[in-house]
């Protein structure tokens, strides 16, 4: 018996361990995720950069990138995001 | 027996591919190309050695004195599976474009019978803990040796003119079938 609890125990050790590690790896998709949901999600393909993914992308890598997109009203709320 | 003979048994003669017919999934699915043999065999490497580590602690320290070895299998498997998804959170992280060619690959490695075949050979044989660590390089250094030589082969095929009835996966079959038969005399 106690060696199931032992066993969930380790577990439960290995899940924090993964947890930890995915959100330490992954910080920047978080603020990719988020400058995507601030673009207009048209994928349109006008910026060049295929969708809202991939212009999302660029924006993280050069700021201005953010003036290709068209539809885009509020470019202002993106720059601001990123200057936080 | 000598951690040297460990070692080259694991490596050559008791090869998880060729003689003992461990992980043949993958075996196929990542030779296609030389660049993802590669990258399949230092993660599946990885895997084995620091699962083989932690495996042999918990069993010596935690499932044997509880008295509970009942729970080994389960125990080993958890613990692979661990191991696997921060393999594949580094691969994800800092290797792209390998995580996208390795594709579904890379999660199956925790069902790859071989890294579960070579943790349970550790503990079966009663190996110690150094023997255990040469037993597991042998062994992972062994899959590497043969999904190399197998990725060589398949690009040199590839190029020739074979049948349409045996292109891809058939001759890849009677090629792995021919180096076991070559694997198995070298004992």
């Amino acid at each position: 018996m106690i060696g199931v609890v032992l066993f969930t125990f380790i577990a439960f050790i290995f899940s924090i361990l993964i947890v930890f590690l995915n959100g330490y790896l992954f910080n920047k998709d978080e603020k990719l995720s988020k400058i995507e949901e601030m673009l207009p999600g048209y994928n349109c393909g006008s910026c060049g950069f295929g969708s809202c993914k991939g212009m999302a992308e660029a924006i993280l890598n050069d700021k201005e990138a953010v003036k290709k997109c068209r539809p885009l009203k509020d470019k202002e709320k993106i720059l601001k995001y990123l200057g936080e | 027996m000598s951690i040297f003979t460990i070692f080259i048994t694991a490596l050559v003669t008791e090869n998880v591919i060729l003689t003992k017919f461990l992980g043949i999934c993958s075996f196929l699915g990542t030779s296609n190309k030389e660049k993802n043999a590669i990258g399949m065999g230092i993660s599946v490497t990885f895997v084995v050695l620091v699962s083989t580590i932690l495996t042999y602690l918990i069993n010596k320290y935690i499932l044997i004195p509880t008295n509970s070895t009942y729970l080994q299998t389960i125990t080993f498997i958890l613990v692979i599976a661990c191991f696997v998804q921060i393999t594949e959170l580094v691969i994800k992280r800092y290797f792209k474009s390998l995580y996208k060619s390795l594709g579904i690959y890379l999660p199956l490695i925790t069902t790859n019978c071989a890294v579960l075949g070579i943790i349970l050979t550790n503990i079966r044989s009663d190996y110690n803990f150094i023997e255990s660590i040469f037993n597991a390089l042998g062994s992972s250094l062994g899959f590497v040796l043969v999904l190399y030589i197998f990725a060589l082969l398949r690009d040199r095929i590839e190029k020739n003119n074979i049948i349409k009835s045996f292109k891809g996966i058939p001759i890849a079959l009677i090629t792995a079938g021919i180096m076991a038969l070559i694997f198995g005399r070298l004992v």
